[in-house]
């Protein structure tokens, strides 16, 4: 990582883009395909305040702690600026959100699975990925 | 072996490592079932642990390789050298796919408090026995076929 105030830059970009992030993949739950694959034999009993809270929280621990990591291999992250940062949301993506659903769906909650990547992808490969591009900027 | 082209070095590093990975991830299961531990998946018949040896394995090893290529990418920035700097980048993955799933039960833990939430915070959580190895294995060949 470099110096300065790079670490600080990191985790309030962090915080930003997973607040964004978590918010994004709590609208996503009403955009109909959670509904195409809603078949689950363990449905959480969510009400929309502890689901909200649920993705809000998710959203911001692991923003920042993905935004010290983005800081720490900055240079090492193929492209620039927001490509950089799109770049990088993929690979958090598939470690993260897409293993994850590859083990959940061979144990069989593969109705969970797909509509859990595609909304992972849309919050934390783009959403993520671009704000963290654009608001983080190492000091030289 | 030399393999010049370092993201396919990663990857068909990756792919062994993920291979014993897999062993590693089945085994583990075995052992934890045995044991009664609270993260045990299920009742252990023969039947599953096929089934298993063949998802962890093939699942595993594609992974393995998807990560390899990317820690080619990493390589310079992680700290260490050879299977020292493998076991580390074997560590974020735990930390990246692992805590995070664990995280996430641990929150649909304390929002609802049912037991299924509870047994898999440890289920994601204890699986370090699979990416200590793969990272080790795969910091091993990445130097050996520089």
């Amino acid at each position: 990582m470099r110096g300065g105030n790079s670490l600080k830059r990191a985790i309030v970009a962090g915080f930003i883009a997973g607040l964004a992030s978590g918010i994004v993949f709590f609208i996503s739950r009403f955009n109909g395909w959670w509904d195409l694959f809603s078949f689950n034999p363990f449905a959480p009993p969510f009400n929309i305040q502890k689901m909200a809270s649920y993705d809000i929280i998710m959203g911001i621990t692991w923003g920042i702690i993905w935004g010290i990591l983005y800081a720490i291999f900055y240079d090492f992250i193929p492209s620039k600026g927001i490509g950089k940062g799109l770049f990088y949301g993929l690979i958090v993506w598939t470690i993260s959100i897409l293993r994850g659903s590859v083990v959940s769906a061979a144990y069989g909650w593969f109705n969970w699975a797909v509509p859990y990547t595609l909304s992972g992808f849309i919050s934390i490969c783009i959403i993520y990925g671009l704000l963290i591009g654009y608001l983080y900027k190492p000091t030289k | 072996m030399k393999i010049s082209n370092t993201l396919m070095r990663g990857f068909y590093a990756g792919l062994i490592a993920g291979i014993v990975a897999g062993i590693s991830l089945t085994s583990g299961r075995i052992i934890e079932s045995m044991l009664k531990l609270l993260s045990a998946e299920v009742i252990l018949t023969l039947d599953f642990i096929i089934a298993h040896f063949g998802y962890a394995i093939g699942a595993t090893a594609i992974f393995g390789g998807i990560f390899g290529a990317i820690y080619s990418k990493f390589y310079h920035g992680i700290p260490g050298k050879g299977v020292k700097n493998g076991f580390v980048f074997g560590l974020l993955i735990y930390l990246l796919s692992n805590v995070y799933q664990s995280s996430r039960e641990l929150i649909n833990w304390l929002l609802t408090w049912e037991d299924i939430y509870f047994k898999w915070i440890f289920s994601w959580g204890l699986a370090l026995y699979v990416w200590i190895p793969y990272g080790v294995v795969l910091g091993f060949l990445y130097e050996r076929w520089k």
